[in-house]
């Protein structure tokens, strides 16, 4: 399955899918207007990859904003990767928030209390 | 008295604004009013974890005005009409946020708002839970998020007063303090 490459802009992140490695990266910042629009090929990746998905995933979710419209794409993102791990698919989420970012690092856990999947939250420091 | 945007503006601009921006709002001039400050509080030395507050707070006020600000009506230019204004004083950062908004959509947001403020934090953390996974999606995406994001980052009330314009329309002011 071909690796998902979007460059990311002033308003939405980098994303880079790669179904080999069985890793999903989504950098940057997410902050269009219009939220699905951005997401659903996105979704659509995923809808392709859950049929054919055969290695453990590690989700890395570098966020440095998002707006609340994203946040309910991104929990769709979540929720279709709950469905994988359910069918004994093995994936984690990696949680990235800057030093002293509570916000970002709120932000994690919050998704972590509402799916099913394994979260593992890391602080970046600062460079 | 009828109801004054000029003077409005005015008499809300001071000697701790940064920034302030007063016209229609569409995608541009939200990608605009986001780099601008982003690079006032770069040549200001805000502090990081002060700017990514002031940011997120900002994101969803300006999109507000994207989403929901109605039209003004001597300019005919966009449906989304707004002002922002951003002070810095001695108790930190405010940002104003004001739009037209229609009568009828005015009780409702400001009801909202109210109970919003009224939870502690536990609670909104409950609400905002509960409201992220609900799985709707209100016409402007967000499904009523943003109001709880904002009282929740900037760990303060939100303030609101409105003023009726003409016809069916009031001027809708936030005040956010971070």
């Amino acid at each position: 399955m071909d690796t998902l490459i979007i460059e990311s802009n002033s308003k939405t992140p980098k994303v880079v899918f790669d179904a080999d490695k069985g890793e999903l990266l989504l950098e940057g910042r997410s902050i269009p207007e219009n939220s699905l629009e951005f997401y659903i090929p996105l979704m659509e990746w995923m809808e392709a990859y859950s049929h054919e998905v055969k290695t453990d995933i590690i989700v890395h979710m570098k966020l440095e904003y998002f707006n609340t419209s994203s946040s309910k794409c991104i929990l769709d993102f979540f929720r279709k990767l709950e469905v994988i791990s359910k069918r004994g698919i093995n994936v984690s989420v990696h949680w990235y928030f800057e030093e002293d970012d509570e916000d970002m690092m709120e932000a994690g856990e919050d998704y972590n209390a509402i799916v099913g999947l394994n979260f593992v939250m890391v602080e970046q420091k600062e460079a | 008295m009828s109801f004054n945007l000029n003077q409005w503006f005015t008499d809300n601009l001071s000697e701790d604004t940064f920034f302030y921006y007063k016209g229609s709002v569409d995608s541009m001039r939200v990608t605009d009013i986001l780099d601008k400050v982003e690079n006032i509080m770069d040549e200001k030395n805000f502090p990081l974890k002060e700017r990514k507050k002031i940011l997120n707070i900002l994101i969803e006020l300006v999109q507000n005005l994207y989403h929901h600000g109605e039209k003004f009506e001597i300019d005919d230019a966009f449906k989304s009409y707004g002002c922002i204004i951003l002070d810095n004083g001695n108790g930190g950062v405010k940002i104003i946020s004001a739009n037209f908004i229609k009568v009828e959509r005015l009780k409702i947001f400001t009801d909202y708002i109210d109970h919003t403020n009224s939870l502690g934090s536990n609670e909104l953390k409950a609400l905002y839970r509960k409201v992220l996974s609900n799985n709707h999606y209100s016409e402007k995406g967000g499904g009523g998020l943003g109001i709880i994001n904002m009282v929740r980052k900037s760990g303060n009330k939100l303030k609101y007063c409105s003023q009726r314009t003409e016809g069916e329309n009031f001027f809708l002011v936030l005040t956010v303090e971070i």
